[in-house]
């Protein structure tokens, strides 16, 4: 991912010591620090040594039926730099698998906040590619009612960061709040091919519109985001070069009165064809239903994702659908302890990256792990 | 009466007390401030409007976890859960965490925009109460 091998990740640790040290030293000069932090230890095992899972399908190193801690662990740190009322830095380095190394450290954010009335936030630098509803805090594992967000859904998207500008606004109408954010900028991404490194993916123009309505219990998200990515694709004995827009229309619903939870999004995913072949290179609709209810500390959640593949250069025309469970438990002050099952079929490539289209076979795919803050 | 004896007798009485005491959390805002309704206070506590800001109790207050109860229908395990998202969304902190009832009076006092919770027996005229929630 793009994170460990970008200038961003020195300069971001520098960025902290010196604003820290600036910091600890002018406390009384207005400028004031907040660290949180975040993290997930935890692992996935399958039931068939022959299919191996991923969260996507960029991911190098997948888990097979050997537990590996590898894949869902992770930590971050978020450093908050505020200067007044309307001036911040912000920042959050995290470390997890990234390509072939278990825990590379990557910056997922490093922007400048100005926050001109307080409703409005333009930021400059590095900010969240939030492409579904739980995009951008996917990785803060305590923030989530269940382990692994459906893969149906949230394996289909391996950008997670942009750089560049968003501006968000948020407007009050009473017991209602409307949020809408918008983001333009550069990403990239490191690709796989067979379990190897095949590259970086490198989007120059990328952006993202979302509006958020909430009212009560109750969140409605529509957002469209959009990755244009030249290409050069052999073909034959030659080769064809054009650029892929790969879009993503997505609109999420979630309902929580502190009892009962429940959360749907739906996604279509559309990109051109390649030319003289007429396919996109990938193209899907996808959705997932999700509902819950918290005993006490405990929080049993019941999933069901839906993912349709289009035909494309990726994948034939596939459909496939998988029922998964979760467990919450809250154990301790800002400790959960989760557990969770799925059995997704094998032509499934949102969960393999091994797939098998020739076989309807379902394979059990099973996380237990532990989330905290700090 | 014997010591023991007398304390056993008081025991269940003085437990009613603290029961009727942690009953008793008032919301408070400055002099100025005007009534809010449950589900107000619900939606600054849940981060949900960043019209007013917040200030919290220690978490070994346990104030803390009745109010966010009262007022949100939610335990402290959700409400963590609630800010770290949209803490790690970068749309905004959770509520400044203030030693006692004392400091949240003079936080709301000083500051119009300020809004806190305090046990009913510590209110004092610096305040106003917004919401009573029994």
């Amino acid at each position: 991912m793009q994170g460990c091998y970008s200038p961003l990740v020195p300069a971001a640790f520098s960025l902290l010591l010196t604003l820290g040290a600036v910091s600890a030293a002018q406390a009384d000069n207005g400028i004031s620090t907040t660290i949180n932090g975040f993290g997930t230890i935890g692992g996935t095992y399958t039931g068939d040594s022959a299919y191996t899972y991923v969260h996507n399908p960029s991911e190098f190193k997948a888990t097979n039926s050997q537990f590996d801690l590898g894949l869902d662990s992770r930590i971050g740190v978020q450093a908050n730099f505020s200067y007044g009322t309307d001036l911040s830095i912000i920042v959050e380095e995290e470390a997890k698998r990234r390509g072939s190394e278990n825990f590379a450290l990557g910056t997922e954010w490093a922007f400048i906040q100005y926050t001109p009335t307080a409703d409005v936030k333009l930021r400059l630098g590095r900010v969240a590619l939030a492409t579904f509803l739980m995009s951008d805090s996917r990785d803060v594992g305590y923030a989530q009612p269940w382990f692994n967000a459906p893969n149906e859904m949230y394996g289909s998207e391996p950008f997670e960061t942009l750089d560049g500008g968003q501006a968000l606004w948020h407007v009050s109408l009473g017991q209602i709040g409307l949020d809408l954010k918008g983001a333009y900028g550069s990403t990239s991404q490191a690709e796989q091919a067979d379990g190897a490194n095949a590259g970086t993916v490198s989007a120059r123009s990328a952006y993202n519109l979302a509006a958020t309505l909430t009212y009560d219990n109750f969140l409605l998200r529509v957002a469209e985001t959009s990755i244009s990515i030249p290409l050069i694709l052999p073909l034959g004995p030659t080769t064809v070069s054009y650029t892929d827009h790969d879009k993503f229309f997505s609109a999420g619903f979630q309902y929580d009165d502190g009892k009962a939870i429940a959360l749907s999004e739906w996604a279509k995913r559309i990109e051109n064809d390649v030319p003289l072949v007429n396919l996109p290179v990938d193209m899907s609709n996808e959705w997932y239903v999700a509902g819950g209810w918290r005993f006490g500390k405990l929080t049993p959640l019941l999933m069901y994702g839906k993912w349709d593949g289009g035909l494309s250069l990726l994948h034939p025309l596939e459909t496939s659908a998988t029922l998964s469970a979760s467990l919450r438990y809250d154990i301790v002050r800002n400790v959960a302890l989760k557990a969770q099952f799925s059995r997704p079929q094998v032509l499934n490539t949102t969960y393999f990256n091994t797939p098998n289209y020739a076989s309807s076979e379902r394979v059990n795919v099973i996380s237990v792990g532990a989330d905290f803050l700090f | 009466m014997n010591k023991n004896y007398a304390t056993f007798l008081l025991a269940p009485i003085t437990l009613l007390g603290v029961m009727a005491r942690a009953g008793d959390i008032v919301v408070v805002m400055g002099p100025a401030a005007i009534a809010l309704t449950k589900d107000q206070v619900a939606s600054i506590y849940l981060g949900r409007n960043n019209n007013l800001n917040p200030v919290d109790l220690p978490e070994s207050n346990l104030l803390r976890e009745a109010f966010y109860k009262k007022a949100t229908d939610r335990g402290l395990p959700q409400i963590k859960a609630v800010w770290s998202r949209l803490t790690f969304t970068g749309q905004g902190q959770p509520p400044k965490e203030l030693t006692d009832a004392a400091a949240v009076k003079k936080a709301v006092a000083a500051d119009p925009k300020a809004i806190g919770y305090i046990d009913k027996a510590d209110l004092d005229a610096s305040v106003k109460v917004v919401l009573a929630l029994n």
